[in-house]
């Protein structure tokens, strides 16, 4: 297909990685048209159609998403569509290990920046599905580790506050794989950025990235 | 208005001339981490190797339809064959020179190679324009490329040591100048008879670095020779902020100059008048990169209003654009003919 199939067929591309790491290197990029997502390559390598698939059903194990019976399809249900959680997962299922399997049980994630460990948890209060962040281990002021990590989903999961420890996605419902997903980048804002910043910075032509500016 | 060819619009569109519609002829690379899966030719190959070149770069009308071909995508080429040290990167990242470890110390060392045009880095090139032009003859307007002595003394002496010696020397600085011309020539004529029919030369006095002053005092005399001895249209490129020399350029009598979006597209025709045409001059790194069809569009919008006559992206595109976003500015140029008629 060319690129005005692709556009037309799969709709807006949300994310595109640049390499895949566990197929010839090829550009993999995540569309969007209405509820359906699909996974596609402009890549007419051998196996590449089974390779797509490999990556949706990633999406659809740590993502809770539904399969689509098409190809490299996905359905997310009507209005539910977060897509920064939905990019982050997306990469995740191009960069990981084909043979990963998900995570299950509590979820937490050691502290980068301190000897805790954040647990998280969700309940339903009135209709909207809330999680909780906590902490276990030894720091002076674990509040303000866990207000950071809940910063973190605000910034990386499009959540929303609701207080300084808890938060709920924009849905109000429940999204325990992306909370899984994210835990890891939330707990630690300005390593991802910068780590985001220098994925962007590459293939840039610039004055800064060809060492013609100070 | 008749409707023109893809060469007929772009070069008329050089000369300041009347035009159908707005052409959208980008002077540096539209080469993108899909189209490069697309045709199979991943970077960096595709910079080392004339098919693969040639495939890739064909990408901008088979996909964009966009009315040129630029198949040099990088800055690179010359200074590999002059022997410059060189990371050619991988997919996602462009070549570039180690310029840490410059090759050159003064205007003395600046030599040109021997077979330096059968260097394969520099053949590249040739043969890819040889196999464009056997494909899209007198259609499509291929746009060569050939790097101006500024961007070359980075390459060779280092950007710091060149600039502080602009600053120390200056007459060892314009003898290195016209020194390094030589490979602008050689190269340059080299893509014209290989069928080139544009020439971007690339002069990176860029505006975080050197002044307009500068400009004037050691490129402007330059690129008026280049102006007149090319014997086909050229487009200055300089990056970054460059207002204040654009009346300098313009008076060098080069056909156009490729501007950035440090720029914005009004105060860029008010600096040049009449004397020059403007390419450019849409967003990489936030437009094209990471927004969305519609911002391309708006930036598209801007251009056309100010009266830009070819419209691109600011300089080669990142490689990790995504191919809809390229689509939108021709489809922006459609929008803006269609709103404005009405």
């Amino acid at each position: 297909m060319n690129v005005s199939q692709v556009r037309k067929e799969f709709g807006k591309c949300l994310e595109l990685v640049s390499m895949d790491p566990n197929f010839h290197e090829i550009s993999v990029g995540l569309f969007v048209k209405k509820n359906i997502l699909t996974v596609w390559s402009y890549s007419r390598k051998e196996g590449i159609e089974d390779r797509l698939n490999q990556i949706r059903d990633k999406m659809v194990d740590f993502g809770a998403l539904e399969r689509s019976n098409s190809d490299f399809k996905l359905v997310i249900p009507e209005g539910a569509l977060i897509e920064r959680p939905l990019k982050f997962l997306f990469v995740k299922s191009v960069e990981m290990k084909p043979d990963s399997e998900p995570e299950t049980g509590v979820i937490q994630a050691k502290d980068n920046k301190s000897k805790l460990t954040f647990i998280i948890e969700g309940s339903n209060v009135d209709g909207k599905h809330i999680y909780k962040v906590s902490a276990s281990g030894d720091h002076d002021k674990p509040n303000l580790r866990i207000r950071a990590v809940v910063g973190g989903f605000i910034k990386y999961g499009e959540c929303i506050k609701n207080d300084n420890e808890s938060f709920i996605f924009p849905d109000a419902k429940s999204h325990d794989e992306y909370v899984r997903i994210l835990l890891p980048y939330a707990r630690n804002v300005s390593a991802v950025e910068n780590m985001l910043n220098a994925n962007e910075q590459a293939g840039q032509m610039t004055t800064q990235t060809l060492g013609f500016s100070q | 208005m008749k409707e023109m060819s893809k060469k007929e619009r772009v070069l008329a569109a050089l000369n300041r001339q009347d035009v159908d519609r707005t052409p959208v002829a980008n002077p540096t690379s539209v080469a993108t981490v899909e189209m490069m899966d697309l045709v199979d030719a991943p970077f960096p190959e595709a910079c080392r190797s004339a098919e693969l070149n040639a495939k890739l770069a064909a990408t901008e009308i088979s996909q964009f339809d966009f009315d040129s071909i630029a198949p040099y995508f990088s800055i690179i080429q010359e200074s590999s064959a002059i022997g410059c040290e060189m990371q050619w990167e991988q997919k996602d990242n462009w070549p570039t020179v180690r310029m840490s470890n410059p090759i050159w110390k003064t205007a003395s060392d600046v030599k040109v190679p021997a077979n330096f045009l059968d260097h394969p880095d520099v053949k590249v090139i040739t043969d890819s324009i040889r196999i464009l032009k056997k494909e899209f003859g007198d259609e499509v307007p291929i746009i060569g490329k050939t790097m101006g002595p500024w961007t070359l003394a980075y390459h060779v002496f280092g950007v710091e040591t060149f600039l502080l010696g602009s600053v120390d020397n200056p007459d060892e600085t314009a003898e290195a100048l016209e020194k390094l011309c030589e490979f602008t020539y050689l190269f340059g004529e080299a893509q014209i008879d290989a069928g080139a029919d544009v020439l971007t030369v690339p002069d990176h006095a860029t505006g975080d670095l050197v002044s307009g002053q500068y400009y004037q005092k050691f490129l402007q005399d330059i690129h008026t020779e280049m102006a007149e001895r090319f014997s086909v249209p050229l487009i200055l490129h300089i990056c970054g902020r460059t207002v204040d020399r654009m009346p300098f350029i313009a008076e060098t009598g080069m056909h156009a100059f490729h501007f950035d979006s440090k720029n914005s597209p009004q105060e860029a025709m008010d600096a040049v008048g009449d004397k020059i045409a403007l390419v450019g001059n849409i967003n990489n790194p936030e437009t094209l990169y990471s927004k969305d069809t519609e911002d391309v569009k708006k930036e598209v919008f801007e251009c056309l209003n100010a009266g830009v006559q070819l419209i691109a992206p600011e300089c080669a595109i990142p490689l990790k654009t995504k191919a809809e976003n390229l689509i939108a500015i021709t489809e922006g140029i459609s929008d803006w003919i269609a709103e404005t008629q009405n």
